[in-house]
C-alpha cells in the first residue's frame, strides 16, 4: 500500500498531470474567492471536460479544485466581508475584524497557513485510514448498505440549515427525480410520459448544472448592484503575506491539530461539510481559549481553528465516498460523478482493487494543501482584484459554460432544457429558502437507496426484519439516531 | 396565507400529481416482489409529510425565518430565463457562434447596464460576448476536442 501511495506522488511528477494540478488549484482559487461561485460550481463546470481527460488528470484536477476552493472561500470574506463560500463564514467574522484594523494581510497569511496545516493533516488521515475502512466496508451485505445510505439521507436532512421540514421536502424531491426513467429491475418505464428522452432518466450533469450554475445565475439576476463599500480601501504588498511566527506560536500547534481532527471527523460524516467543521472547531477553540474575549473581534486562534478544520474536512469527506460509496456533501457528490463517468464505482472494493488509480488523488490533495500557503505569498495582493471582478463578464461566462458544457458532454439539446428546468425549479426553491444540497443528495443517493431496499426485500421474500438482522445494520441505525440527537437537538446554537 | 404556505400547497399539488403517476405502475408485491412503485409511494409519503410540516408551521406562525436567504425576484431574472430559453432553442439551428454571441451579449448587458447605463453597456457587452464566445470555443473545441454545432445553414 505504501508503495502505491508513493506512486501517487510520482504520478504528479508527470508534467502534464502537474499542470492539471496547478490548473485545478488556480480554478478553485478563482471560483472559491468570487462571491456567488464555489468549489462545487467549479467542479460541476469541470465535469463535462473530464469526459475527454485521462482519469488521473481528472482526479488530480478535481482534488486541487476541492482544496483550493474551500480555502479561497475565506479570501473575499476577509477582504470585503463577503465569504466566497458558506464555509468561510466564521473566518470572515474574525478575518474582516482584522482587516478593518488594517491587518488584512496578516489575516490572509494566518488563514492560508491554517488551511495548509489542516489540508495536509486531512490528506494524511485519508491516506492511512481509507484502506482499513474500505476493508471493513467489504463486510457490508445488502441490508447493511441500505442502512448506510438511509443514514446518509437522514443525516443530510438533519444537518441542512434551517427548517427540517424544508430539508425533508427537498431530499424527497431529489429522490423523486432519481425515480424518473427506466426501472432496470423489472424493465418498466416510470414517470417518462412516453418521452424517449425521459426514459433515460435525469442525468447527473444537467442536474448539477441546474442546481448550482443556473440557479446561481438566476439568483444573481435578482441581487442588488455592488456598492463602493464592497471594495477594499487600501493596498498590500507580497511581503506582507509572510506569517509572523510569534503569532503562530501563540495560536499553538495543538489548536491546529485539534481543529484539523475535528474537521476530518466531521468531513467523514455524511452531510457534515466545511461549514459545520469550521463552526465546531471554532466553538471548541473558544471553549478552551485563554482569550475568549477576542473571539468575534479578530481572534487569531478563532481564525486558525476555523480554517484548519474546513480544509482538513476535504480529506475526511473523501473517506466515505471512496470506501462506502457515500458522498458526504455536494462536492464529493460531484466527485462521485467524475469517478462514475470514468467507470470507477466508489464503494467497497474500490481502494483494494484500484489503489494505484486512486493514489494520485490523495497525493494531489496533500500537494494542493501545501500550494495553499505558497499561493498567498504570490497572489495575496491580487485576491482583492478578484473580489472586484466585473459581474457582466462573470455571469455571462457562467451562463455560457454551464449551458454549452451540458451540450458538449451529452450532445443533447434536451439535456440543456433539463438543466434549465431544474435550474428554474431550484431557483424557486431558493427563493423560498429551501436548501438545495439535500436535493442533490437525493438525486445521487436515490438509485442506491431503492436498489438496496428492493434487493434486500426480494432476497428475504418481503420480510422487513431483514433490515434489522445484522449487527452492522443495527449499529448504523443506532448511529443515525445519535446523529439526530447530536446534530439536531444538541447542536450548538451560537458561537 | 403567506407565500411560504402557498408554496407548500404547490409542493403538495406536485406530490398529488406524482402519486397519480405512481398509481399507474404495478402495486408493490402484486407479483410477489417490491416492484417499481414501492419507492415512489414511500416518497409520496415523505414529501407529503415535509410539505405539511412547512404548511402547519406557516399557518400556526411558528416558522423561523431568521436564517432565510436574502433572495429576490426581479425582471432581470425573467429576462435571464427568457434569454436562456432562446439560447437553448437556437443552439443547434444557429450554431455555437451566433447563439453564444447573442446569449453572452444579452446576459452581459443585463448586468453591465446597472453599472454603465443601457447605451454605454452595449459596446462593453459586445466585447464581453466576443471574448466569452472565443474562450468557449478554445476550451471546448480546441483544447478538449469536443463537438459543438456550427448551424444548419
Amino acid at each position: 500500500m505504501f508503495a502505491e501511495l508513493m506512486g501517487g506522488f510520482a504520478a504528479l511528477a508527470n508534467p502534464e498531470t502537474f499542470l492539471y494540478l496547478v490548473g485545478g488549484f488556480l480554478m478553485g482559487l478563482v471560483f472559491g474567492a468570487i462571491p456567488g461561485l464555489t468549489a462545487t460550481l467549479a467542479i460541476a463546470l469541470l465535469l463535462p471536460f473530464t469526459f475527454a481527460m485521462e482519469l488521473t488528470n481528472a482526479l488530480v484536477m478535481v482534488m486541487a479544485i476541492f482544496m483550493s476552493g474551500i480555502y479561497a472561500g475565506s479570501v473575499t470574506g476577509i477582504t470585503v466581508n463577503i465569504p466566497g463560500a458558506a464555509s468561510g463564514a466564521i473566518t470572515t467574522m474574525e478575518g474582516y475584524a482584522l482587516m478593518k484594523r488594517g491587518h488584512g494581510a496578516k489575516a490572509l497569511s494566518l488563514d492560508a497557513l491554517a488551511s495548509s496545516i489542516g489540508g495536509v493533516l486531512g490528506a494524511a488521515v485519508l491516506m492511512f485510514v481509507a484502506v482499513p475502512m474500505s476493508e471493513f466496508a467489504l463486510m457490508f451485505r445488502t441490508p447493511d448498505k441500505f442502512a448506510l445510505v438511509f443514514m446518509a439521507v437522514v443525516t443530510v436532512v438533519i444537518v441542512a440549515k434551517g427548517s427540517i421540514w424544508k430539508s425533508l421536502v427537498t431530499v424527497s424531491l431529489g429522490l423523486m427525480i432519481s425515480t424518473v426513467g427506466f426501472d432496470n429491475m423489472v424493465a418498466q418505464g416510470r414517470f417518462d410520459f412516453g418521452s424517449y428522452n425521459l426514459i433515460e432518466g435525469v442525468q447527473l450533469l444537467p442536474a448539477v448544472i441546474g442546481l448550482f450554475a443556473i440557479c446561481e445565475l438566476l439568483l444573481q439576476g435578482g441581487s442588488k448592484p455592488r456598492t463602493v463599500e464592497d471594495t477594499p480601501a487600501f493596498k498590500v504588498r507580497h511581503k506582507d503575506f509572510w506569517p509572523n511566527w510569534k503569532e503562530v506560536r501563540e495560536i499553538g500547534f495543538w489548536t491546529y491539530v485539534k481543529s484539523s481532527v475535528i474537521g476530518v471527523l466531521i468531513g467523514m460524516l455524511p452531510g457534515g461539510g466545511a461549514s459545520m467543521a469550521s463552526f465546531v472547531a471554532y466553538a471548541e477553540a473558544k471553549r478552551v481559549s485563554k482569550k475568549p474575549e477576542e473571539y468575534g473581534n479578530g481572534s487569531h486562534e478563532g481564525l486558525a481553528a476555523a480554517e484548519s478544520a474546513n480544509n482538513a474536512m476535504c480529506g475526511g469527506a473523501v473517506v466515505p465516498l471512496l470506501t462506502l460509496g457515500i458522498p458526504g456533501d455536494s462536492v464529493t457528490a460531484i466527485i462521485f460523478g467524475v469517478l462514475l463517468i470514468h467507470g470507477l464505482v466508489p464503494g467497497p472494493g474500490l481502494l483494494t482493487n484500484e489503489m494505484a488509480t486512486i493514489a494520485p488523488m490523495f497525493a494531489a490533495l496533500m500537494v494542493a494543501a501545501v500550494f495553499v500557503f505558497l499561493s498567498v505569498l504570490v497572489f495575496g495582493p491580487y485576491y482583492i482584484w478578484l473580489a472586484r471582478m466585473n459581474r457582466g463578464v462573470l455571469y455571462a461566462f457562467i451562463a455560457m459554460i454551464a449551458m454549452v458544457g451540458t451540450y458538449a458532454s451529452t450532445y443533447s439539446v434536451f439535456q440543456m432544457w433539463m438543466a434549465l428546468a431544474i435550474g428554474i425549479f431550484a431557483w424557486s426553491l431558493r427563493l423560498m429558502s429551501y436548501p438545495l444540497v439535500p436535493m442533490l443528495m437525493g438525486i445521487i443517493l436515490g438509485p442506491y437507496l431503492e436498489l438496496y431496499m428492493r434487493r434486500a426485500l426480494i432476497t428475504s421474500n418481503g420480510d422487513v426484519m431483514t433490515f434489522f438482522s445484522s449487527p452492522i445494520s443495527l449499529g448504523l441505525y443506532a448511529m443515525t439516531a445519535l446523529f439526530i440527537y447530536f446534530l439536531r437537538f444538541k447542536a450548538p446554537k451560537a458561537a | 396565507m403567506t407565500r411560504q404556505a402557498l408554496f407548500a400547497l404547490l409542493i403538495l399539488a406536485l406530490d398529488a400529481a406524482y402519486l397519480q403517476q405512481a398509481l399507474l405502475l404495478p402495486l408493490p408485491f402484486s407479483s410477489g416482489e417490491p416492484g417499481p412503485s414501492l419507492m415512489p409511494l414511500i416518497l409520496v409519503l415523505t414529501l407529503g409529510v415535509g410539505a405539511l410540516g412547512v404548511l402547519v408551521q406557516e399557518l400556526r406562525g411558528t416558522a423561523d425565518h431568521e436564517e432565510d436567504e436574502d433572495a429576490n425576484f426581479s425582471l432581470r431574472t425573467v429576462a435571464l430565463i427568457a434569454l436562456t430559453c432562446g439560447f437553448v432553442w437556437a443552439f443547434e439551428p444557429l450554431g455555437y457562434w451566433i447563439a453564444t454571441l447573442l446569449y453572452a451579449f444579452g446576459v452581459a448587458w443585463l448586468f453591465e447596464q446597472e453599472r454603465l447605463g443601457p447605451v454605454k453597456a452595449l459596446l462593453t457587452s459586445a466585447l464581453i460576448a466576443a471574448g466569452i464566445a472565443a474562450a468557449g470555443w478554445l476550451f471546448f473545441v480546441t483544447l478538449f476536442e469536443l463537438f459543438l454545432p456550427e448551424g444548419q445553414f
